[in-house]
């Protein structure tokens, strides 16, 4: 059953899980790979610029954020990109609002292994589940078919495919404990 | 005129399409598949609250291919050739055969919707994208795309129209024709929603844009091609046009009755799915057929409004759950969920609060989630990502070209959009039984 609060209470878990994750995009790609491999994130992502992004899951970071569970702090790049920090507020009342979503706090491991991926190469990451997600065949034997789609998608993130493709094929076999 | 086929139409007046040029539409439009969303409101449940909203997904297709027609008569720097690339190799199309293949993605971008569209996605976890891309890649309708009188389309068309639906198509500007800030879907159901809501004073001057829009490189996007506005002719109409998202989303999206039944209607739905196992009697079986496997296209094409309300009819009469029941004569018998707190930008309701409510309802031995609602923008179909501010992605705006040539994003060049800010605004709703008990209670 759908419930308003547990699509809070899953972010705060991650946030929990990961201790800080650097770049709004990161944050992003982190919730729709857990969302694909099975964790129970409701938000509905569409494919934008930069690949699989949700509006709804933007404006519960926000919202986390202004109701002060929530740190957003942002900084300006060398590139002029704008960089957005997301953690836990110390000092906060998190734990006696939203409970830990067990299943997030189970997989740790991936959450964390995620986020120690550069956001580029978790975009393109992010970018082929997507493919998968939409029936476009992305086992092992179709190295070269996904390359041509993001040749089409993503050419400017061509250079770090073959990166991006080995983790994608390393995560996509991990087994997450979910909840059924 | 016997060589073409004309829809009237509330918008644009007259919809016409060649029956020789366009026969792959009429095709298309003579499908099950697209002939079943006469029998899905656009506006899911805003008839309740407005009564004449009750134009359907049909009307509303049509509409978004004869826009993406004229989106393609208009628009300037098309090449003469548009080139291709996919994972069967390159290809070279001209103008004519584009604005087909956008026209019928257009035709095509809702027939996968199911009815009450956003709940049942939720509840069912199927994307209408997904059934929109399953139904174009089946028999019936693969055939009739990639049958088309069209060298350059002809076996291609049913993959790039796919392409386009799933943004993988390689001409990332023609996929913003159909999904971006200023595409022909939010056009047609922003000029469509507002006729038949009675909303007088949301109107845009769609022609006057159309005859502004061009493919530009945009900087700020590593120098990708998008769609860009000239700035000195487009930007008090694209005021307008953004002015009107604004005044629909509040008045009519985001009307907090219209939402109550809404949010009614999902837990409904949630309380099937959790049930559906336990000797729940479902009139239609392809209902069940449905939620027992939701890869059951047959069993979903089944689906409309007509069918969902028709079967909660029955058991708001008969369900032997009781809680199933009175959900469902709540809708039935319009006694909707009563608001009892609406706040911006401040949290649903403080920790305490949720304690009085949570011990209320384990007092009356009653599970909370079946009587309280909570409900915020970010559930809302029709969010306006563009006046989110924060929630916007910043390669989703609206770019313009001043004339010095310099592209640059809709809000450097309008100060009236600078301005407008979406509140975010949370709602708790409660069942009208216990309403005033609740409402007393918060207020010790």
């Amino acid at each position: 059953m759908w419930d308003e609060y547990q699509e809070y209470s899953r972010v705060i878990s991650l946030l929990k899980v990961a201790g800080e994750i650097q770049d709004r995009k990161k944050l992003q790609k982190i919730v729709y790979i857990l969302q694909m491999k099975g964790v129970g994130f409701n938000e509905k992502f569409t494919y934008h610029y930069y690949g699989p992004y949700s509006t709804e899951l933007q404006m519960e970071v926000t919202s986390l954020s202004d109701w002060g569970f929530v740190s957003e702090t942002s900084k300006q790049t060398e590139s002029n990109h704008v960089c957005y920090t997301y953690s836990l507020k110390e000092g906060s009342d998190y734990e006696n609002e939203y409970d830990d979503v067990q299943e997030v706090i189970d997989n740790a491991e991936i959450i964390k292994h995620l986020n120690s991926i550069p956001t580029h190469v978790l975009e393109l990451i992010a970018t082929i589940f997507y493919l998968k997600d939409y029936n476009y065949p992305t086992d092992e034997n179709n190295k070269d078919f996904v390359r041509k789609k993001i040749n089409a998608l993503k050419p400017n993130l061509l250079n770090v495919f073959d990166e991006a493709w080995e983790k994608f094929i390393e995560i996509d076999k991990i087994q997450l404990k979910l909840i059924i | 005129m016997v060589d073409k086929k004309i829809f009237r139409d509330p918008i644009y007046n007259l919809i016409i399409f060649d029956k020789k040029e366009d026969k792959v539409i009429l095709d298309l439009i003579d499908t099950f598949a697209f002939q079943r969303l006469k029998r899905i409101r656009q506006l899911g449940l805003s008839w309740i609250t407005f009564p004449s909203a009750t134009h359907d997904r049909f009307s509303h297709s049509l509409g978004v291919a004869y826009l993406a027609g004229m989106y393609l008569d208009n628009l300037r720097n098309v090449p003469n050739k548009i080139e291709i690339i996919d994972e069967t190799g390159e290809y070279e199309i001209n103008r004519k055969s584009l604005k087909l293949l956008l026209q019928v993605a257009g035709l095509l971008h809702d027939i996968g919707h199911g009815p009450f569209s956003h709940a049942f996605e939720k509840i069912t976890k199927i994307k209408h994208e997904q059934i929109s891309i399953k139904l174009i890649k089946s028999n019936e309708i693969k055939f009739i795309l990639d049958s088309v009188e069209n060298d350059e389309l002809k076996g291609n068309l049913s993959r790039w129209v796919v392409q386009i639906l799933d943004k993988s198509f390689s001409v990332r500007w023609a996929v913003d024709v159909i999904s971006s800030q200023l595409d022909v879907d939010r056009m047609d159901y922003l000029l469509r929603d507002a006729y038949f809501c009675g909303v007088k004073y949301v109107s845009f001057d769609w022609e006057w844009i159309l005859k502004n829009i061009m493919v530009e490189k945009i900087p700020a996007l590593g120098g990708r091609e998008g769609i860009v506005v000239n700035a000195a002719k487009g930007v008090y109409s694209l005021e307008a046009f953004i002015l009107s998202r604004y005044h629909m989303y509040e008045q009519v999206y985001f009307h907090k009755t219209t939402r109550g039944f809404e949010q009614v209607i999902a837990k409904i739905m949630g309380r099937v799915n959790e049930f559906k196992g336990d000797g729940l009697k479902f009139d239609n079986k392809y209902y069940e057929q449905f939620l027992n496997d939701n890869q059951d296209i047959e069993s979903f094409l089944m689906l409309d409004d007509f069918v969902i309300i028709s079967q909660i009819g029955v058991w708001a009469k008969e369900c032997d759950d009781t809680i199933l029941q009175e959900l469902c004569a709540c809708f039935i018998e319009r006694r909707p969920f009563k608001m009892i707190r609406e706040v911006t930008n401040d949290s649903y309701l403080s920790p305490d609060e949720n304690d009085k409510i949570q011990r209320f309802f384990i007092n009356k031995r009653l599970d909370k989630k079946h009587f309280v609602l909570y409900d915020t923008s970010k559930n809302n179909p029709y969010k306006d990502a563009y006046l989110e501010g924060e929630s916007i992605e910043k390669a989703e705006n609206i770019w313009l070209m001043k004339r010095d040539g310099q592209v640059v994003e809709f809000k450097e060049v309008s100060d009236m959009v600078k301005g407008l800010n979406l509140k975010k605004t949370y709602r708790v709703y409660v069942h009208n039984r216990f309403y005033d008990e609740i409402n007393q209670i918060l207020k010790t």
